[in-house]
């Protein structure tokens, strides 16, 4: 993965990745834009939680999806926790990122999903996840594929960092910051699900050992 | 044999987070040992493909769903209070010193504030989307009570009464326990319109007024008057459609009777 800042992110189309946000002013900016959001929200301007939706939803969604493996549930999870986020918006602290805050609410809706299922469905191991199918823009036997099985055997914790890192772009202090954990505990987690993402993929050809 | 120093050195080096002087470490060790460059490259691999996961676009209708979910209000509506068009006026004028000109162009400025006012409150009922209505006091106006209906629910039953005033009537609704309830009264458009609606209640936390229905949102015990200025001869009934905790309840409540 490059190292190198991304350019100002442009308006990310539904299909196209969020662009990486590794530069500290463009984050800056974006974090004040979040909170200058929520205060207007507070203040009862009605369109700035419309436009903290359209900031979001894609990128949660995303993770969502990759924690609860169904398209359905991962709408109904973001649903949820955007309307949690909503009513209990007067709570947000604006010393801490707002996408830190909503993203704990989605990954805890998607936890309970997971735990109901698991209620329902009498099975004592981790359920597996099938992750976005080719219906979803992944074809069946590419890398895309591929990696999202490879994901789905990774347990909840590692697929946490792994999607924090590599699809939200996020530092380890800010992946620390998100979930609640050292910053220490970030890197150990990370570099062992890649270490085992590492072996999946050499297994299934993808990686050469 | 690869340790846990060079593993964490490689590791750190693929998220750009090696110092300099690391960086150089690393550099002379993948020169020296063939397998930590082949490690590293594996890793890179690995990282490399775990940055194209691709973007999977939500559902089309999911930010609608968001947002009518939650209806572009203020999350406590009735502290929300707009001016009277009087204060309006008597802010306009609190300006010193205007000259008889402005002071001429203030009257049509009012002209069109009270319009706009008047529009606002009068609402339209045929406006086919959109929340078309304001939150504000119910004034306490002696009535007869015309109707009653009791509907048990988890957690805590809801109560309604309907009363009768000299242009409409008044809905009341009562709801207890602590559990989230969202409840729709929906009315005949043709035969009245929503005139105001008010919250009470430490669970009360929306109540969204659209063109045939009133949508109320409550996390625990709460009261809700709706007033509805009657259009016509006689006043249609009431439907109501509870949600709490999985249940849905279906009614009506009756305020049929000629005027």
């Amino acid at each position: 993965m490059s190292a190198t800042p991304s350019e100002g992110p442009p308006a990310p189309s539904p299909q196209t990745r969020q662009p990486k946000r590794g530069n500290p002013v463009v984050r800056a900016t974006e974090d004040e834009t979040d909170r200058r959001l929520v205060r207007e929200c507070l203040e009862g301007r009605s369109h700035a939680f419309g436009e903290l939706v359209d900031r979001y939803q894609g990128l949660l969604f995303n993770l969502a999806l990759r924690m609860a493996g169904d398209r359905d549930d991962a709408a109904d999870v973001v649903q949820t926790a955007f309307v949690k986020a909503y009513r209990k918006l007067d709570t947000f602290d604006p010393r801490y990122r707002f996408f830190s805050w909503i993203y704990r609410i989605v990954i805890n809706e998607a936890l309970n999903l997971l735990n109901r299922r698991k209620r329902h469905a009498a099975l004592d191991a981790e359920l597996p996840l099938t992750g976005p199918g080719p219906d979803d823009g992944a074809e069946a036997g590419s890398l895309a594929e591929v990696i999202e099985e490879a994901l789905g055997e990774l347990t909840p914790d590692y697929r946490q960092v792994v999607l924090l890192r590599h699809y939200a772009d996020l530092s380890y202090r800010e992946i620390g910051e998100t979930l609640g954990i050292q910053e220490k505990t970030v890197k150990s987690r990370l570099f062992s699900a890649r270490r085992i993402l590492e072996g999946i993929l050499v297994k299934k050809g993808v990686v050469s050992a | 044999m690869i340790d846990e120093t060079i593993r964490d050195l490689v590791d750190r080096d693929i998220d750009g987070a090696l110092a300099p002087s690391e960086s150089t470490e690393l550099a002379r060790l993948i020169a020296e040992r063939p397998e930590i460059a082949a490690y590293r490259e594996r890793m890179r691999r690995v990282a490399s493909a775990l940055d194209a996961i691709p973007a999977v676009a939500p559902p089309a209708d999911l930010r609608e769903r968001i947002l009518s979910a939650v209806e572009p209000v203020p999350a406590r509506p009735v502290r929300a209070a707009r001016p009277s068009w009087r204060e309006a006026i008597a802010a306009f004028f609190a300006v010193p010193r205007l000259g008889y000109a402005v002071a001429a162009a203030a009257g049509l400025a009012v002209g069109f504030v009270g319009a706009a006012v008047l529009e606002d409150r009068a609402g339209d009922p045929t406006d086919p989307g959109g929340v078309v209505g304001t939150l504000a006091p119910s004034s306490a106006i002696p009535a007869r009570e015309i109707a009653r209906d009791r509907v048990e629910l988890p957690g805590g039953p809801a109560e309604f009464r309907v009363l009768r005033h000299d242009d409409g009537i008044e809905l009341h609704v009562a709801l207890s326990g602590a559990e989230p309830t969202r409840l729709v009264v929906s009315h005949d458009p043709a035969a009245m319109r929503v005139a105001t609606c008010s919250v009470g209640g430490e669970g009360a936390q929306s109540a969204n007024v659209e063109p045939a229905g009133v949508r109320i949102e409550a996390d625990g015990p709460a009261t809700f008057r709706i007033r509805y200025a009657a259009s016509g001869e006689s006043v249609a009934s009431l439907a109501y459609r509870i949600d709490r905790a999985g249940r849905t309840v279906e009614g009506s409540i009756g305020a049929d009777a000629p005027r």
